[in-house]
């Protein structure tokens, strides 16, 4: 799916040492590097499945960092999309997926500029999904910032608040 | 990804995921919403690229 660059996350606030608001994954062991396809679920008697596959630009990279849930059936991925491969510098978008249909499809909601790393993320019960994240924003120094999309859940990461 | 049904024990491995051409995968974050669907978010590594895959775990 290509990215559609609507850039409407933006600069909120500049923070120092700013730790993840949200860790999903505070409970459960990520996956690693074991081969083998799915296992079963034992709680369930259930698989989990590959729902989607993004990859923005072929042969480069694209990679999720963060995912939160809002509503009865609204999930939000947020990640990185690079259009080459290396180096920190060279990752120079951050992307935001949402699900509308509880996971089974996704797709690309916001894109944003010179942002290097997305780490946490959240949906407010009050509506607005928040993106925080490693910024680049100028030559020389790197910061964190939040994002402030001000539409409702559902209707995508909309226009943003700058302070 | 490990799981437990109450969060205690017992703790199983739910999924072991690497398809095959890939090198590495990786899991950074997961959710559930309100109904119980789980998805799982990450990289998968395959050649010099990576894969931003969601693995998901459909409600009862």
């Amino acid at each position: 799916m290509p990215i559609a660059h609507s850039h409407s996350l933006s600069l909120l606030n500049h923070y120092e040492n700013v730790l993840p608001i949200l860790n999903p994954a505070s409970d459960l062991t990520p996956f690693g590097s074991a081969s083998g396809g799915s296992l079963t679920n034992a709680a369930r008697g259930q698989s989990l499945v590959t729902a989607d596959d993004y990859q923005a630009n072929t042969n480069y990279w694209t990679y999720d960092t963060t995912i939160a849930a809002g509503g009865s059936s609204n999930l939000f991925a947020a990640g990185m999309v690079s259009t080459t491969n290396g180096a920190d510098g060279e990752r120079i978008y951050g992307v935001v997926r949402r699900s509308i249909d509880r996971g089974a499809t996704w797709e690309v909601v916001d894109t944003f500029l010179d942002w290097w790393e997305v780490k946490a993320s959240i949906v407010s019960p009050a509506g607005p999904v928040v993106v925080v994240g490693e910024a680049k924003i100028n030559s020389e120094q790197n910061v964190l910032r939040a994002s402030f999309p001000s539409v409702e859940i559902g209707s995508g990461c909309g226009t943003s608040v700058r302070v | 990804m490990r799981g437990s049904a109450d969060g205690v024990a017992p703790w199983v491995t739910t999924d072991s995921f690497l398809p095959v051409g890939a090198t590495e995968a990786q899991a950074f974050g997961v959710a559930s919403d309100a109904l119980g669907n789980v998805c799982v978010i990450g990289e998968l590594t395959v050649g010099t690229s990576k894969i931003a895959p969601i693995r998901r775990l459909a409600a009862p």
